[in-house]
């Protein structure tokens, strides 16, 4: 490449990374990002889950693993989208989270798998008299768990 | 005036095409290219896992804007197969002038991709475009398969040229501008209050809680610390100082190592605090541009000699 070219080249890539500095900062891209990470004011965020349920009725959550893929947050965005999008999108994640954990010899004790979402208060949760409760809690689905026999 | 302005544009202009040796630009390729071509490989079941996400659930961001519904699945693995083995020829420099380009856009592609399921992840940014600079450099032109078998004359490892200076000035711009893009937005999203550290303090219990309650481990660092709110307002103001400082790196040789320890030290918290992973800084390798890395090779290789 010629030298203008190049400097063309350079520039513009730099000056596309800097361009979110003239947007909100919540309009996030790729990979011209805004960068909003740890950024916002957090009032009391809702948070929503899977969990396993044995056939004693205890309820343990299930891992990204068993919701979409190894990504934590990639679980998170799926539950609350698909919470979002109605009873019939979370019948179909909750079917898909269950044939996971039927093939998951781990999960071998669960027989139900549920969606549900809560209230947290970020800090109170870590305090020592506190502890970790979740306020508001609202059970959105539950399927079984299939296995074959 | 005018003079001025050439004065300004032609000092610009000497730091841009900076005279920088063919080797170092070389190393950065090969360096900056195995991290890709290792992260690609570690990480593909996982990139090509977007393929099972339900149609509803597609966001796109940056160039996938383009796209009104999802790709078939084939071709996202096949995009991700294909990009580790560009990112090979990327890496050795073979066929550069080709690959070196079709990598860095299907590098863009499929981490583009990623983050076009309602999350937009923050890993692969710069990695991203440090490639996309190296892609449209001469950074084939040593140490590569193309210069030893192209059998035309390859440039001195130690020839010092402004044509390899200014993707190397460029990487560290980019670095440099991630940093302060990141600062300004805590500023515009809550203003004074981030420096006051309550609200570092809740967004690092909130990261614990969530990984938590999603069902996975998380380091014991992280929730101990949010106990102690004293400490947070000295954070807070030290994140600051090293994402809105990060400019002096480029401008004051001595303000670059300290800056460079103390991004990457912030890293190191961000892992333990709240087990986040920023792999390309944590690694070390998203700052290489900053350094006459072909010093510290030939230190290594005289060490080795000795021995």
């Amino acid at each position: 490449m010629s030298r203008p070219l190049t400097a063309i080249f350079g520039l513009a890539v730099a000056a596309a990374a800097a361009a979110p500095l003239l947007r909100d900062a919540t309009h996030d891209s790729y990979p011209f990002s805004t960068y909003p990470m740890f950024a916002r004011v957090l009032h009391q965020p809702q948070l929503t889950f899977a969990e396993g349920v044995t056939g004693s009725g205890q309820a343990r959550r299930l891992p990204p693993e068993m919701v979409v893929n190894d990504e934590p947050m990639q679980a998170m965005r799926t539950l609350k989208l698909t919470a979002n999008a109605g009873r019939r999108a979370l019948k179909q994640l909750c079917a898909a989270i269950a044939a996971r954990v039927a093939a998951a010899p781990i999960y071998a004790d669960v027989r139900r798998v549920r969606i549900a979402r809560a209230r947290f208060d970020p800090l109170r949760y870590f305090e020592p008299d506190s502890g970790p409760q979740g306020q508001e809690r609202e059970q959105l689905v539950e399927c079984r768990v299939r296995r074959a026999r | 005036m005018q003079g001025q302005a050439r004065a300004v544009t032609e000092r610009l202009s000497s730091w841009w095409f900076t005279p920088m040796p063919a080797r170092r630009l070389a190393l950065l390729r090969i360096a900056i290219g195995a991290l890709a071509l290792a992260y690609l490989t570690f990480r593909a079941p996982n990139l090509a896992s977007v393929a099972e996400l339900a149609p509803q659930q597609f966001a796109p961001v940056g160039a996938a804007a383009l796209l009104t519904q999802p790709v078939p699945a084939w071709f996202v693995r096949s995009s991700v197969g294909l990009s580790i083995v560009l990112g090979a020829a990327f890496t050795v420099g073979a066929a550069f002038r080709v690959t070196g380009p079709a990598f860095a856009l299907l590098l863009l592609w499929v981490t583009t991709y990623r983050s076009s399921w309602g999350m937009v992840f923050h890993t692969e940014n710069l990695f991203t475009l440090h490639v996309m600079l190296l892609a449209g450099s001469p950074a084939a032109d040593a140490l590569s398969w193309d210069a030893r078998n192209s059998g035309r004359a390859s440039p001195a490892l130690d020839e010092e040229d402004g044509r390899f200076g200014w993707a190397i000035r460029a990487m560290s711009l980019v670095t440099v501008v991630a940093y302060v893009v990141a600062g300004v937005a805590k500023l515009k999203l809550s203003g004074g209050t981030w420096l006051g550290g309550e609200l570092l303090r809740a967004q690092i219990a909130y990261d614990n809680l969530r990984k938590l309650e999603l069902g996975t481990r998380v380091s014991p660092l992280g929730p101990w610390l949010v106990r102690h709110r004293e400490v947070f307002p000295a954070l807070s103001v030290l994140t600051m100082l090293v994402e809105l400082g990060a400019p002096l790196a480029l401008v004051y040789r001595r303000v670059t190592l300290p800056w460079v320890l103390a991004a990457w030290s912030f890293h190191v918290g961000v892992l333990l605090l709240m087990s986040i992973g920023f792999f390309y800084q944590l690694s070390g390798f998203a700052y290489l541009s900053f350094f006459p890395l072909e010093r510290g090779l030939a230190l290594l290789q005289r060490r080795l000699a000795k021995a």
